[in-house]
């Protein structure tokens, strides 16, 4: 009894007050940043009310709103010649396992309540992370199906071109996370988190990110060429062929929108989960206690939850802003790049990145290696980065 | 109680979704069946406490080989048939009832000699034994799938000429 009454309400707590909107609010920070980026005001228009004259639109914040209405109050409509049934249930699919991959995250510590220890998690499963590569991999067929059930031959070029990205990139995808599992030694998402709590040869948070920052670099490129967005929109490619959801319109297009953006918090808080320790900051929460350098208190259980998926938060949402950021700076790949990037690029540095870990954590089973070599590997990252492309003269090209 | 329930719900969308696949006229909708079929097929693993292998179910089988099934299907733009080839009917008919007649008496066996008893059904068990006790056909099989990709790459090669 007490097992389904806390699971319904973290799944309303989780799914229903954090996730959901905070992909409603995803759809308005797009619209801002791009604003920004590309030296333009932004949303203006949507407004309830007008004050002293000026209509107050609260930085566009009511643009999500008046999307909602305007796509519950369309009609929904279906070409003659396509496959209904299937046409009604594609955007279905991409939605609903995103939301099942949700299911699986943690989102703060066990707490005990009068007693019980309540996870906060809504499916704890021995092989969770299998599970969120499974039903990940399953939602690729809203978009194929979406392409195929629309008997137009766009939206079907769309649906190819989903599948053959989402094909490519699950193998890199899958293979990245195997250094994280070996770093970690389990397969269970809460675990996982568990395995990085304190703090590594001293002074560095006990992350996967710095166990395994060429893996991490990889996991992100990864899941983000299996949301479909830019650089990797080529399922979409507005300005070539409109989409696989060419054919939908009112909340059929409106789910797949949502979808594209709940994979983005999806994403990111499995990318928290793995690679930047969770609910956890490896300074601040302890065991059971809190510890500011050189205070410390304790704080009752309800109170760490708190705090924790509130860290949570903070995470998932500085990463949806990278992923957005992301979007509005680069362009799209040609399709031979994108084939290119993901078989010759993406897999072989992940089979490598496995190859080296198992070395690595064979030699010193208590990670210290491997703390190092990952130190030394982001220390590289940042000076090629700092260093930039290399410069060609105008007379090479 | 419950589990009986789930196990009936499971097994019924099971077979619903495993008749569709062989009925329905169009191949993506006989895809999607199977797709269906098979995550049912994981459901029931989950319901004999082998996560492990549902989720390999669904990731390898559903996940994987299916999105390729779907991706030829598209590719090759496959309508729905409106006829069968009447000179291979009887064969299937034939091919079908002999495999019907063999599960049939395989199931029937493996409940009246009911001697089965629980696994360790983790993903540490299963792996230490794939990593032990199976470690040679584990092996074979890497060895097999990599022969298996060696002859796509070969047989997919543009002739040089």
């Amino acid at each position: 009894m007490i097992i389904v009454l806390s699971t319904i309400i973290k799944f309303v707590i989780f799914v229903l007050l954090f996730a959901l909107p905070l992909a409603t609010l995803l759809t308005w920070m797009e619209r801002r940043q791009s604003a920004y980026s590309q030296d333009r005001i932004g949303p203006t228009r949507a407004h309830l009310f007008t004050l002293f004259g000026k209509p107050i639109v609260l930085g566009g914040l009511l643009h999500p709103v008046a999307d909602a209405l305007k796509m519950f109050f369309k009609e929904s409509f279906a070409p003659d010649s396509s496959d209904h049934a299937l046409h009604r249930v594609a955007p279905l699919i991409g939605f609903v396992t995103a939301l099942i991959v949700l299911a699986l995250i943690p989102f703060g510590p066990d707490i005990t309540i009068a007693g019980h220890v309540i996870p906060l998690q809504i499916i704890r499963l021995d092989s969770g992370l299998l599970f969120v590569f499974a039903f990940g991999s399953l939602g690729v067929y809203g978009a194929a199906l979406a392409g195929w059930a629309s008997n137009n031959r766009f939206a079907l070029m769309g649906g190819i071109r989903a599948s053959a990205q989402a094909i490519s990139y699950e193998i890199a995808l899958g293979l990245t996370v195997v250094g994280v599992l070996m770093s970690f030694g389990s397969t269970e998402l809460s675990e996982i988190v568990h395995a990085q709590e304190g703090l590594i040869l001293g002074f560095l948070p006990r992350w996967g990110i710095v166990l395994q920052p060429f893996a991490a670099i990889l996991f992100f490129v990864a899941a983000m060429a299996e949301t479909k967005r830019a650089p990797f929109d080529l399922p979409e490619g507005e300005s070539e062929i409109i989409g696989y959801f060419l054919e939908y319109s009112s909340m059929g297009f409106g789910l797949f929108m949502l979808g594209e953006f709940i994979e983005i918090v999806v994403l990111s808080g499995l990318f928290a989960t793995l690679f930047l320790g969770g609910w956890q900051l490896p300074w601040i929460i302890g065991e059971s206690s809190v510890s500011l350098g050189i205070f410390a208190f304790d704080l009752p259980s309800w109170a760490i939850g708190v705090l924790g998926m509130f860290i949570f938060g903070v995470k998932v949402f500085l990463l949806c802003a990278l992923q957005i950021q992301l979007r509005w700076s680069l362009p799209r790949f040609r399709y031979d790049q994108l084939m290119h990037l993901g078989w010759k690029i993406l897999l072989p540095c992940a089979l490598v990145n496995i190859f080296v870990t198992g070395v690595l954590v064979w030699a010193d089973p208590s990670l210290g290696i491997l703390a190092w070599f990952g130190v030394a590997l982001m220390v590289f990252f940042i000076m090629v980065v700092i260093a930039g492309p290399r410069k060609v003269s105008a007379l090479e090209h | 109680m419950l589990a009986s329930v789930l196990f009936y719900f499971g097994a019924a969308v099971l077979l619903v979704a495993a008749v569709f696949v062989i009925s329905a006229k169009s191949p993506m909708r006989s895809a999607m069946a199977l797709i269906v079929a098979l995550c049912a097929q994981a459901f029931l693993y989950v319901l004999l406490d082998a996560a492990f292998v549902a989720a390999m179910q669904v990731l390898v089988y559903a996940g994987a080989i299916m999105v390729l099934f779907t991706f030829v299907i598209m590719l090759l733009n496959m309508q729905a048939e409106h006829q069968t080839q009447r000179s291979l009917l009887s064969f299937s008919r034939l091919g079908g009832g002999i495999a019907i007649g063999y599960f049939v008496w395989r199931i029937i066996s493996s409940v009246t000699h009911a001697d089965s008893k629980p696994v360790d059904g983790s993903v540490l068990a299963i792996g230490k034994l794939l990593l032990s006790d199976y470690l040679f056909a584990f092996e074979a099989i890497s060895i097999v799938l990599l022969v298996a990709v060696i002859g796509a790459v070969v047989l997919g090669l543009k002739r040089l000429t």
